[in-house]
């Protein structure tokens, strides 16, 4: 179907958008009644000083890294040339120069048990760094240990979002987001359905959606027991494929509880007009990627929810972004990581790259442009935005290629260039030690060995 | 702070098997227990006799230092007990088997010793399987796709609505499939879904009270509708007003007198992507499209398209092509959103024009966003009619202007206006005569009629109407509640209900009932509760259980509903339940003779169009894109046809009883006007694919050249002979290529030997000696075999190049030796090959793919029995493919 471009950016968004009125006290309290069900959990506070989200934007197939002797070598190499505060971002990254004090680029860092597979199946550990060189295992993301504890401060625990939609292939999957239990969460691809999601308004009315969560719940716990009967009757081994059923009616369950409490604070009034909701990620690479990237920053400005992940494509030829690259007259991104040795081959590799970090600039020019409304500073300030891949070059599961921009409020380090040697720390260490600045205070992810404190101011 | 801290180390290093299905051990302890010894003297056996051979002949690429295609033996398990290495041992074993391990320039085992470890290998793994068998559960239990979520929702509620478009798309197994039971999981984010689905269905399609409204009618002259759509400020909208009964026969009486009259023509359009600024834009008026405003409208419905159309053919005997849209133009008009209601070939003679039916849900059907504007012609719902045929000479655009009418207010009120309106019809008018007399075909629209259905379709009564003589008092309310919810639930679960579980669903109707007061609402949701309950969502859910016994069979009522699921993707219907009720089902002649029914049941195409689909992996066409710049006359409408000929072309070798080998290559092709066209064929008129004899010695035939196929295995622009060839491998040959090592360098960055190579020529220097050769010498020649064909699947005999805006030439090479040595010339020799040298094995790759479906598992070790015997049947059947579907519905397999 032809669509004329109707990319609409959102400049006067300050003008239209209805934020919910809800003093900070009101807030805390409607907090506080939720945490109230969880006890272990109130000990993170809520006030203006700990707003703090998590967005992470994943993207496959490595990066162009043209060799030394390479003629490209010089500009269009991913990672700059120097480290420290003094390093030249090359032609790939120029477009970050406004945030350069905003953000740090990580080298040398990898997970230890992805860096003797073969690169396009580390998409799925990226988040979460379990060990698949064995088995197809798999255990929780960051963004899901984040969303269980500061979760119920907001509308929505976590949001996750892809250009594919649903799980893909154990091995290629579709989503960043993976449960505690290690199963994949379908991500959301369509425009119109996230913002529906996120702020479309109900035509019911309040007492009536009181009304319906409280059938909601007895629905639920007629269903429930349904499964749990059921589960009895089956043989051991199908008896895993209601568990799954049962988690999620659960936590459905949890939801409606803290839903409930939101029905008192009206949604944000989010005009759609704002948004290009019709474009397709077949139609159009930057129009679609830049659509998701304004209903990220516009679920953070409305503190709908503090923990996004959003994968542009999925590893290997094997999703609908592969075709991106075609919008600015490339080929496909899988064929571009394994078209090094044609001419200009690093190049346009590069050039995709260099796309890409566009969109990532695109998306820290949003979050600094606004004041947080619930916190101190910009938007930016309080969101750390973690954009990488689980590989280097193609297939190379080693030193991916990462930026660790915002979360000035709390405590990163930033303007730098950091370089690790390769292959030496575990990234779930960066985790840690972003989990800690994030408010959640483990000291252990997946296999770290500590925390990777050097990032830290 | 320390609780959290334990939640979260905890949590984070929980972690479950997702992919594999553990093979049980407790299964295997009992196969062991029959012969108490056998393992410790086999381990032993083991260690003395087989590992000293293994590490003779197999360690030096296969062991701690080297892993050749990632394959390691000194770490695999000797008693066979986990999956993956039960998979590679058969793999060892095959190898050894057909002689091709060790490589030929390795040291060599002598006859004696690779007998040994042949024996060895072909008895452990025969134990190993029948233990697999022994240890499955009858019970097939799994969630429902989110197709035959979308069927059964149709099937219950009788209405040809989409339900499942918030569902997040299925997760795919490693070999393409969509309904792997181990996968299928069901997320909070699903159960959200679910239960809004279920609510908003129940709402829709369970009526309290007949319905009341009378159908809208609509009968529209074309010549009598017009409007401005020049400048939205002096828009002036005639949209037609629904008639009364009696208004609606008579201007269909009128109609029938006076003969057919005709406006404006609609003309093919170019091929290639249309313009993009005004396409589709209704304020830039289109030779080819037609579109007229729906004013008044249900929105839960049926609306029925019936269009008296006529045409002129083309000189070269094209016919038109006549496309039904239903959607919403907003903005300005420079947004579109539409819903195709379907495409016809119009063949009728202009004196005699032919009334073409078209149908959609009202609920389907893209809504005016802004209710306020409704009177805005932008804002307001729209039918789109379109002549779609393609034709190069075609004129698209006419520029600035407008299908403004005289007799508008805007044209009447001002004589400029008038003189424009007149003046843009004198060359839209001259523009059509031109076309005519190119020979290009015309479309004519004589009158348009529309009927809007409320709720059910035209013509059915809705399903599921609950009598409202409930009355006021609870036991009475009660009393209809039951015998309504009794009837849902069966219909539902698609079994009998068990008391227990149907007095919950009652109590938890009279739970409502008491709290909220109302019958309506209490029934209501007491049937949402049905529908997200697991026994709705997931197959072949029992109550009664005896499943937690293996050996007793499914009951008839799984039964029936894994044959349904399975041939229609959807619940049993009448007939299947009742012979499960009677217990006839369990009969094999019974069972085969219901398979045959549901086999000539037109729902079995969904099976058809599903497993097709899913064999071949069309699900990455739309990862790569055309480039319209080496391809500009290529288009989605080109796109989505190429993809609907490897179905068709499946299907008609399906229903025809046509050998499956044809599938590797065929005299005939599915074929219209524009996929002739697109492969060089000779002209056909018409675009409804049909079956055509392609001419002698054609290059075409079965689907290895087939655009779909490919297309998606290029890149876009050209060719792409590694993923061609992979996909060989892997679909047809069912052979695939071990994944890419880790780690692997880059082909050498532009080498000075690689610059003024063909692709060929440098996918020649992949298999240059180094660690790509074993496996690309494997792959490459399968897809170079096939460089005659380009990105869009059209035949080349040259390459075209663009750099920097030139165009070059370059001869391509089809030449290559396949891995066994053997030299074959294009795609011709390759399907020869294939016909006569892997037969077999193409036919069990199909076999082996749809008793995966069929299982809606990985086939496994376990299987093997049934695999054999499946094969046997498909090949004395002389491949008939639905021989093959009914062998795998007749397996122990499948039925136990």
């Amino acid at each position: 179907m032809q669509r004329t471009n109707r990319r609409i950016f959102l400049n006067s968004l300050g003008a239209t958008l209805i934020l919910p009125t809800l003093p900070s006290a009101t807030r805390r309290m409607a907090g506080s009644r939720v945490l109230g069900s969880e006890p272990s959990r109130d000990s993170v506070e809520n006030d203006k000083n700990s707003v703090r989200r998590f967005c992470c934007i994943y993207f496959p197939n490595g990066v162009s890294l043209p060799p030394k002797d390479h003629p490209a070598h010089e500009d269009w190499h991913w990672f700059p040339h120097e480290t420290g505060s003094d390093y030249r971002l090359t032609k790939v990254l120029e477009s970050l120069a406004p945030f350069r004090s905003e953000l740090t680029i990580l080298s040398g860092l990898s997970h230890p048990a992805t860096r003797s597979m073969v690169g396009h199946a580390t998409g799925d550990t990226f988040l979460t760094g379990a060990d698949q060189s064995k088995n197809y295992v798999n255990s929780v993301s960051l963004d899901q240990v984040l969303a269980s504890v500061v979760g119920g401060q907001t509308r929505f625990p976590s949001l996750t979002l892809s250009s594919d939609g649903g799980v893909g292939t154990p091995g290629r999957a579709k989503t960043m987001s993976f449960t505690f239990s290690g199963k994949p969460i379908p991500s959301l691809s369509n425009p119109r359905q996230i913002f529906n999601r996120m702020f479309g308004v109900s035509e019911r009315s309040l007492e009536e959606q009181r009304q319906a969560f409280g059938q909601d719940r007895s629905i639920l716990d007629s269903v429930l027991s349904e499964a749990r009967t059921l589960k009895n009757h089956l043989a051991g081994s199908d008896q895993k494929r209601l568990d799954e059923y049962m988690t999620s009616v659960r936590e459905i369950e949890r939801r409606l509880a803290r839903a409930d409490h939101w029905l008192d604070v009206q949604k944000p009034l989010v005009d759609e007009n704002h948004f290009d909701l019709d474009v397709t990620p077949a139609e159009g690479g930057e129009d679609y990627i830049r659509v998701i990237l304004d209903l990220m920053y516009m679920a953070m400005l409305t503190d709908s929810t503090r923990s996004i992940t959003y994968q542009i494509t999925s590893e290997d030829a094997k999703g609908i972004g592969d075709r991106f690259p075609n919008t600015i007259g490339l080929k496909g991104h899988h064929n571009l990581s394994h078209g090094a040795g044609n001419k200009n081959g690093y190049e346009d590799w590069a050039k995709y790259d260099q796309f890409l970090t566009n969109q990532l600039a695109y998306f820290l020019q949003r979050l600094q442009a606004d004041e947080d409304p619930e916190g101190d500073g910009t938007l930016l300030d309080n969101t750390m935005v973690y954009y990488g891949c689980g590989t280097s070059r193609t297939h190379q599961a080693v030193n991916y290629p990462l930026i660790l921009a915002g979360a000035r409020n709390m405590g990163l380090k930033h303007g730098q260039h950091r370089r690790f040697e390769e292959s030496t720390i575990p990234i779930s260490n960066l985790y840690v030690a972003m989990l800690q600045q994030l408010g959640v205070p483990v000291d252990q992810f997946a296999d770290s060995t500590g925390s990777l404190d050097e990032i830290l101011a | 702070m320390a609780s959290l801290l334990i939640i979260a180390t905890a949590l984070v290093t929980a972690g479950i098997v997702v992919a594999t299905l553990p093979l049980s051990h407790k299964a295997l302890a009992g196969d062991a227990a029959t012969s108490p010894d056998q393992t410790d003297t086999g381990d032993q056996y083991f260690h003395q006799t087989m590992a000293p051979l293994l590490k003779r002949f197999c360690t030096d690429c296969h062991g701690s230092d080297t892993q050749e295609a990632s394959i390691r033996i000194d770490t695999l398990d000797p008693s066979l007990s986990r999956n993956h290495d039960i998979a590679i041992w058969q793999d060892v074993l095959n190898m050894l088997n057909a002689g091709k391990m060790p490589p030929a320039d390795a040291e060599q085992p002598s006859d004696a010793e690779r007998v040994l470890v042949i024996d060895w290998l072909t008895s452990r793994l025969q134990q190993a399987a029948e233990a697999k068998r022994l240890s499955r559960s009858s019970s097939r239990i799994r969630r429902m796709t989110v197709d035959e979520y979308n069927f059964t929702m149709q099937s219950l509620f009788n209405v040809n609505a989409q339900f499942a478009e918030t569902l997040p798309p299925d997760p795919i197994s490693h070999e393409g499939f969509q309904n792997d039971s181990a996968l299928l999981d069901i997320s909070a984010l699903q159960m959200e879904y679910y239960l809004e689905i279920a609510r908003t269905a129940v709402s829709r399609y369970v009526r309290f009270s007949p319905i009341k409204d009378e159908p809208l009618l609509y009968h529209i002259e074309l010549e009598d509708l017009f409007y401005t759509v020049k400048d939205r400020y002096e828009t002036c909208t005639r949209a037609p007003l629904p008639l009364d009964q009696q208004e609606f026969a008579e201007r269909r009486r009128q109609n029938n007198e006076a003969g057919p009259s005709y406006t404006f023509a609609l003309s093919p359009i170019p091929p290639g992507d249309l313009p993009v600024e005004g396409a589709l834009r209704p304020s830039q008026p289109k030779l080819h499209q037609q579109f007229l405003p729906v004013k008044v409208f249900y929105p839960v419905g049926e609306m029925i398209v019936r269009i008296k159309a006529a045409a002129t053919p083309g000189r070269d005997g094209s016919i038109p092509r006549m496309r039904v849209e239903c959607g919403m133009a907003y903005g300005d008009g420079d947004g579109f959103d539409a819903h195709k209601l379907g495409e016809v070939d119009v063949t009728a003679p202009k004196d005699q024009p032919v009334v073409y039916e078209f149908r959609i849900r009202m609920e389907d059907a893209p809504k005016p966003r802004n209710p306020e504007s409704v009177d805005s012609l932008f804002d307001m719902l729209q039918i789109f009619i379109s002549n779609v045929s393609r034709n190069s000479r075609a004129i698209y655009d006419v520029g600035p202007g407008t299908y403004d009418h005289p007799n508008s207010p805007a044209s009447q009120n001002k004589p400029e206006t008038l003189a424009a309106t007149m003046r843009d019809r004198e060359k839209v008018q001259s523009i059509l005569a031109k076309m005519e007399d190119d020979g290009l075909n015309l479309l004519h629209l004589d009158s348009v009629e529309i009927e809007i259905t409320p709720y059910a379709s035209a013509g059915a009564t809705p399903t599921w109407l609950v009598n409202n003589s409930a009355g006021d008092r609870p036991e009475q309310q009660t009393a209809v509640a039951r015998n309504f919810l009794r009837r849902f639930m069966e219909q539902a679960y698609r079994r009998p209900v068990a008391d227990e579980e149907f007095t919950q669903k009652v109590t938890l109707f009279e739970q409502f009932l008491s709290t909220t007061n109302s019958f309506e609402n209490s029934l209501r949701e007491t049937l949402v509760s049905v529908l997200v309950s697991p026994h709705f969502l997931f197959l072949e859910s029992t109550f009664s259980g005896n499943t937690k016994n293996s050996k007793a069979g499914p009951t008839p009522y799984q039964l029936a509903s894994r044959l349904s699921y399975l041939l229609w993707r959807t619940m049993p219907d009448e007939q299947l339940l009742k012979l499960a009720a009677t217990g006839q089902l369990t009969d094999i002649g019974v069972l085969n003779n219901e398979a045959s029914r549901m086999l000539d049941d037109s729902r079995s195409d969904r099976f058809l169009e599903s497993f097709c689909h899913q064999w071949l992996r069309l699900d990455r066409f739309p990862h790569v894109a055309v480039s319209p710049e080496y391809f500009p006359k290529y288009d989605d409408d080109l796109g989505e046809l190429t993809l609907k000929e490897p179905v068709a072309f499946f299907t008609e070798v399906f229903r025809a009883g046509a050998p499956a080998t044809d599938l590797i290559d065929s005299n005939y092709a599915m074929l219209n006007a524009r996929l002739a066209q697109h492969y060089g064929l000779p002209v056909i008129a018409g675009d409804d694919l049909r079956k055509v004899e392609l001419p002698e010695d054609s290059i075409r035939g079965g689907v290895l050249t087939q655009a779909a196929l490919l297309t998606m295995n290029s890149d876009g622009v050209d060719s792409h002979p590694i993923r061609r060839g992979v996909w060989i491998l892997e679909r047809m040959l069912n052979d695939p290529p071990p994944p890419p090592p880790p780690n692997v360098p880059d082909i050498d960055e532009e080498d000075p030997d690689f610059r003024g190579l063909s692709l060929k020529e440098r996918i020649e220097k992949h298999r240059e000696p180094g660690s790509c050769r074993n496996c690309h010498e494997k792959i490459d020649p399968w897809g170079i075999a096939l460089e005659n064909f380009g990105a869009t699947g059209r035949y080349r005999p040259q390459v075209k190049l663009l750099e920097e805006g030139r165009e070059s030439r370059r001869s391509v090479d089809s030449n290559v030796h396949l891995p066994d040595g053997l030299p074959i010339s294009g795609v011709r020799d390759l399907r020869k090959h294939l016909l006569q040298q892997k037969r077999e094995q193409c036919m069990q790759a199909i076999a082996y793919f749809m008793l995966t479906y069929a299982l809606g598992r990985p086939v496994d070790i376990g299987d093997r029995r049934d695999l054999e015997k499946i094969n046997v049947r498909f090949a004395d059947s002389g491949y008939d493919l639905r021989e093959l579907l009914l062998a795998i519905v007749e397996s122990d397999a499948f039925l136990h």
